[in-house]
């Protein structure tokens, strides 16, 4: 079935069955990727695939159903699904937006306004995809003797649609489409191995430049060779911005509302107190042009817009979607994030934290007459994103009286909640390519590290 | 899929070069219920649907997939995806077609879970919820799932292979959230089966919800980790995580086909001191990672990595195993239609040994006693990992101390693998999720309790 067909049968199929409202999407997309080993193709993969999604509210009980057959019968069922399960849950205290709150075709903020979409996408083809495979391999190789292996090559495109309606008459549609490429290089000195990886997504793929991300991704690896750990105690740290978003991201369940509501944040009851320094702010940017984040309207169709929610390094409020905000009792804020097989929550648009007040890279390192600038995170797992706690392994450079020494087998801990009080500075720039992050890099005064 | 219709699709596969043509067709139905601060917060129910098309051409792998299965829509895709290979394709001797007639299926669904409506399900979450807040009026916030999900699927390939399979799987979780003057700690129970809503009449929640409160109430308590190289004992069943990454991954074909493995060439020497044997099982009666078949119509079977500290094998897909000259194993795996299949693990686990966790105690001395590990990650390249530890104890000349939080295990695989120094005599599995090249899919980590001396905890104090 065609999509506006299929949405609106599941609607009508639902109202049928006992639906007193309901809010649907449907999301296709389709992708072609393409990986080279020695010059040669390892894999050429085409995907192409859609799905409905469904939910329905029986006097405010949620049931949610979808679907990967789009024949009739199956949306049918699809829509019988989703309200017998209603019967099961506990009421949401929602209703789904009226007309006002709601943007679609012809709204300020349409997609192609957002720049998700540009028609060069479609012509990254498998030859042009392979071109900058070889091209890139040839290149790392060339750029260092100690480059071993280049197990991590390739390109892809992507193209996708979404569209959401809903009982009281609400159709939005979004269209993007990206292209691709990246790159894993292992060099080695001594016998011990290092990997360097770069990669990048834009929208143009004649933006990529395979043979500097090749350069980059060489640079990274052999840069960390010959890296030592240095001795256990505490010490300034400055997280590069290649993984400052990463970083924070372990973090970043605590600003969503749901899990402030429910007791699974340390952020609760902490609106209007003082998280960061002056300066700091963090946001939620829906509209940045062309980036991965952007969109008109949120997951239940309505109107988004840019938010602090730390302004000036004090909490302001949380991401809602209109349970969370029914709950709560204040006005929704259009932060709802939802796929066709999954129930809706929250997230940010595009994550940012503002350079208002940033210094230059150079300038932070010299803060301190000491500081572990770190470039690769190792795994997340023994951060807790609750408690704050933070346990991680990491490689990066101690820099000390202008010299860099490459440093591994070491570990920091400490809180982010402490960590983002005691914030010593950050950068003036971001990463470049398409993302849904912008952090420049953030300068803690002290973390423990381990060795 | 009716078998004329795939024929004329691997017809043409073949018209256009392709040495092997191979159509998986999967429908899977999902449900799953979720109940979180004493609410029934969702419930769920979909079908997934799609088709995948391999072509193989050499070591040259082209794979698509759709929703659509038109003959006319497949015929297209084999069109397009041929014109659009590029002509570099080595040759590559795939080896004898793949005998999918050996297995019979020991894992057969008893109760199917389609229907929510039909059992005690909503009262087995309540009961979680429950019993996890009557062990402390520390218990802040409870969740507990039930998933459930049953794949068809069918497997034909250009040489004839022709495999059906259903396959079952249910998984109970429960994660607690403990608050005590402003800290949060967590706990987390997830037992899962291949095997229907039986496996849940069998399971005592209670128990696993009592047990996930229990730790986060203790660690509410716990001191700041040390930090350091110290001897650990690594507690068993979810500890074999670590094996699973650091070990497991670097014997996969996979990263043997792009060098990115330190055991490369290895096989025959010892990389472990000889209390120690590791297995990888796919036939283990309703193992959350057992198969009957793998994804590519290979019957599973049980294979030896490492027998004594001596490398006996890695883990083969067809591919694979051409490539590297190694046997198949039977290992291709995929999380949907939507991957092509690789080498991947099973249920994969150290051996038990013959030390009790006493002994283990008495002969490290002073480090730390890693009870439950929480999640990781790996660098198969280079082998460096970075584990967390969920629960630990300090350890004073055998004797087991304070609990500590913020504990992290960090090294290189094949490094530790020789200071495994001793292996315990109690040997659990785990099930747990596995995310790689071809998607999510679910395996059990397994081990004894193991004495690793020494290994770098990172750490607060």
């Amino acid at each position: 079935m065609e999509p506006r067909e299929a949405l609106a049968l599941a609607l009508e199929e639902a109202r049928a069955a006992g639906a007193h409202e309901a809010d649907a999407i449907w999301e296709e997309s389709e992708s072609l990727s393409l990986d080279a080993f020695e010059g040669k193709v390892q894999n050429l993969e085409r995907s192409d695939s859609a799905g409905l999604g469904l939910r329905a509210l029986v006097d405010g009980r949620p049931g949610y159903s979808f679907t990967e057959r789009l024949a009739p019968d199956a949306v049918r069922r699809c829509a019988r699904d989703a309200v017998a399960l209603a019967r099961f849950t506990d009421p949401l205290g929602l209703h789904l937006p009226s007309p006002e709150m709601q943007v679609g075709p012809g709204s300020p903020y349409h997609s192609e306004d957002l720049g998700l979409w540009v028609p060069a996408v479609e012509g990254f083809d498998p030859k042009a995809m392979l071109d900058s495979c070889l091209a890139a391999e040839a290149k790392a190789r060339q750029a260092d003797p100690r480059v071993v292996n280049i197990p991590h090559l390739g390109a892809s495109r992507s193209t996708g649609r979404m569209l959401l309606a809903n009982s009281k008459g609400f159709l939005g549609e979004r269209r993007s489409g990206s292209a691709s490429f990246g790159i894993g290089v292992v060099s080695r000195q001594d016998g011990i191995d290092k990997m360097g990886w770069d990669g990048i997504t834009w929208r143009d793929p004649s933006r990529l430049d395979p043979e500097g991300i090749a350069l980059q991704a060489v640079e990274r690896s052999v840069e960390l060779l010959g890296a030592r750990p240095i001795p256990s105690g505490p010490l300034p740290v400055l997280l590069d911005e290649r993984v400052s978003a990463q970083f924070l991201s372990i973090f970043l369940g605590a600003f969503l509302a749901d899990a402030v509501q429910k007791g699974s944040s340390r952020l609760v009851g902490r609106v209007g107190e003082r998280l960061a320094p002056p300066d700091f702010h963090l946001s939620t940017q829906p509209h940045l042009k062309e980036m991965s984040g952007s969109r008109a309207f949120d997951g239940e169709g309505l109107a988004t817009s840019p938010r602090r929610l730390v302004d000036d390094g004090i909490l302001r409020g949380f991401l809602h979607n209109l349970e969370t905000s029914a709950r709560e009792g204040i006005a929704p804020t259009g932060d709802a994030v939802r796929g066709y097989t999954g129930r809706v929550s929250a997230g940010f648009s595009n994550l940012q934290v503002e350079l208002v007040g940033g210094r230059s890279r150079e300038t932070l390192e010299q803060a301190f007459p000491k500081v572990l600038h770190v470039v690769k995170l190792e795994g997340s797992t023994g951060c807790n994103p609750i408690s704050g706690d933070i346990s991680i392994g990491v490689q990066g450079f101690l820099v000390q009286g202008g010299s860099r020494t490459p440093v591994d087998r070491v570990s920091l801990s400490g809180n982010i909640f402490e960590m983002l009080s005691e914030l010593e500075g950050w950068g003036d720039g971001y990463r470049v390519g398409i993302r849904s992050q912008f952090v420049p890099c953030l300068l803690a005064r002290s973390l423990r590290l381990a060795s | 899929m009716d078998r004329e219709r795939a024929g004329r699709i691997f017809q043409a596969a073949r018209t256009r070069g392709a040495d092997l043509a191979e159509l998986f067709v999967e429908e899977t139905r999902f449900s799953s219920l979720l109940l979180r601060d004493r609410k029934i917060e969702s419930a769920t129910a979909g079908t997934e649907f799609g088709i995948g098309l391999r072509m193989v051409f050499g070591g040259q792998v082209l794979y698509a997939h759709t929703s659509r299965e038109s003959e006319d829509s497949l015929l297209r895709v084999v069109e397009e995806m041929a014109a659009a290979r590029p002509r570099d394709g080595s040759g590559l001797d795939l080896g004898d077609p793949i005998d999918g007639r050996k297995a019979v299926a020991p894992h057969p669904a008893r109760l199917d879970p389609d229907d929510p409506g039909v059992d005690g399900r909503l009262e087995a979450l309540r009961r979680a919820d429950e019993s996890a807040r009557s062990v402390s009026d520390r218990v802040a916030q409870v969740s507990s799932t039930l998933l459930h999900r049953r794949s068809r699927i069918l497997i034909l390939n250009s040489e004839g292979l022709d495999v059906e399979d259903d396959r079952c799987w249910t998984r109970f979780t429960v994660a607690v959230v403990a608050e005590h003057q402003g800290q949060r700690q967590t706990g987390n129970e997830a037992p899962g089966a291949r095997r229907g809503l039986e496996f849940l009449r069998g399971l005592d929640v209670e128990a696993q919800s009592r047990r996930a409160a229990e730790r986060a109430v203790r660690m509410l308590d716990a001191a700041p980790a040390p930090a350091g190289e110290m001897p650990v004992l690594i507690g068993n069943g979810f500890g074999g995580v670590i094996f699973h990454e650091a070990c497991g991954h670097p014997l996969e074909t996979e990263a043997l086909r792009r060098k990115a493995t330190p055991f490369a060439g290895r096989i025959g020497e010892s990389v472990a001191q000889p209390c120690l044997t590791a297995i990888d099982d796919g036939t283990l009666p309703d193992a959350w990672g057992s198969l009957d078949f793998d994804d590519e119509g290979t019957p599973t079977e049980r294979t030896v990595l490492i027998e004594g500290g001596i490398l006996k094998g890695f883990l083969a897909d067809r591919i694979g195993a051409a490539e590297c000259g190694l046997p198949r194993t039977g290992s291709a795996r995929r999380e949907s239609y939507r991957y092509a299949p690789v080498s991947r693990m099973r249920n994969t686990f150290v051996a038990p040994g013959t030390s009790s966790v006493q002994d283990m105690l008495d002969s490290m001395g002073t480090g730390l006693w890693a009870v439950r590990m929480g999640g990781g990650s790996v660098n198969p390249a280079t082998g460096e990992f970075n584990f967390a530890v969920e629960e630990g104890y300090l350890v004073k000349e055998g004797r087991v101390g304070e609990a500590v939080r913020g504990a992290t295990l960090t090294g290189k695989g094949h490094e530790i693998m020789p200071r495994i120094r001793m292996v315990g005599d109690d040997f659990e599995l785990a099930p747990g999720t596995c995310g790689a090249a071809s998607g999510q899919i679910p395996v059990c980590v397994g081990q004894p309790s193991l004495l690793v001396d020494p290994i770098l905890v990172g750490g607060r104090s």
